[in-house]
């Protein structure tokens, strides 16, 4: 429903997801170009799952949360872009659903040393036809993996840029964003 | 509501007694960021929807009301639509059409991003 005209459009809001495990960098790699803030999410918990007995009455399920980082960036008064940190394992795929949801796309963030926590929300993408680049983070400071190394061991198709980034750098962060709006941008042209 | 002898950590429970246990809101358009902003006046409701009417005096996304908030984002969000159903809170749309930006739109982002 919108609000009558007096409040006006609200801005283009143009969203990124940042996906990735834990340590990954995701909260440095949204913080490189935006303050961060911090939305807490419930899980839900079964007991049959848990198999703790101190939650007897709570109807068979209860909640945990879980901190989802996201930025905001003014491009300008009409355009602006969130990006949204989650993590990259299955479990939290209840959140992927909504992150995607009207996306302009997603940056996977690699920690060279944990490749497979990029597996699950790499599977989704693709099921889902979402446009992603992958940001290898190589936040040891010196570039020691080559990206189509990584490219081969996530095996990824051919189409989707993988590149080597530091997280806690923002021209190298503009870096992966550029590339995912330009890989958005050429599916576009392309009719995809 | 806290289970009488409940061990854990009642932080976990205690979110859903604002809303009434209800964990589900009233309407489906809230998404994360779905823009809202408060109508001034007198708002007669409890201390968690006031602060959230409060938050959304001027024009802010559903994510930021529930960061700021500190409240879970569920929880938020079943006040939040309570607001938007008393005529407290309008939610307002972007122009565009959900789906991708067109390619005049892309180019802009691109220079700007690159402009950061």
């Amino acid at each position: 429903m919108d609000g009558p005209g007096v409040f006006g459009p609200a801005p283009d809001t143009l969203k990124i997801v940042v996906a990735g495990g834990f340590g990954a960098g995701k909260t440095t790699l949204v913080s490189a170009l935006s303050e961060v803030e911090a939305l807490h999410t419930e899980e839900e918990m079964t007991i049959a799952g848990t198999g703790v007995d101190h939650l007897e009455g709570v109807e068979g399920k209860t909640t945990t949360t879980v901190a989802l980082d996201f930025g905001r960036i003014t491009l300008d008064p009409t355009t602006v872009v969130y990006l949204f940190g989650t993590p990259g394992q299955r479990r939290f795929s209840h959140m992927w659903e909504e992150l995607v949801e009207g996306a302009l796309g997603a940056v996977v963030l690699a920690d060279t040393r944990r490749l497979t926590d990029c597996f699950d929300v790499i599977d989704f993408f693709e099921a889902r036809r979402v446009p992603f680049v992958v940001a290898v983070n190589c936040f040891d400071g010196h570039r020691s993996h080559r990206a189509e190394d990584v490219r081969v061991a996530l095996d990824v198709a051919d189409p989707v840029p993988v590149l080597l980034c530091d997280a806690r750098d923002r021209d190298s962060v503009k870096e992966v964003v550029v590339e995912l709006v330009e890989l958005v941008l050429r599916l576009e042209l392309s009719g995809a | 509501m806290i289970p009488h002898g409940h061990a854990g950590d009642p932080d976990l429970i205690r979110p859903y007694a604002l809303t009434g246990g209800r964990t589900r809101p009233s309407r489906s358009d809230l998404t994360l960021t779905t823009s809202v902003v408060a109508v001034a006046g007198v708002v007669d409701e409890d201390p968690e929807a006031l602060e959230i009417h409060a938050l959304c005096a001027r024009p802010v996304t559903v994510a930021e009301v529930a960061s700021r908030s500190g409240l879970p984002l569920g929880v938020v969000r079943v006040l939040l639509a309570d607001l938007v159903d008393r005529g407290h809170v309008l939610t307002r749309t972007p122009e565009r059409r959900r789906d991708r930006p067109d390619e005049a739109t892309l180019r802009a982002v691109l220079a700007r991003v690159k402009e950061l």
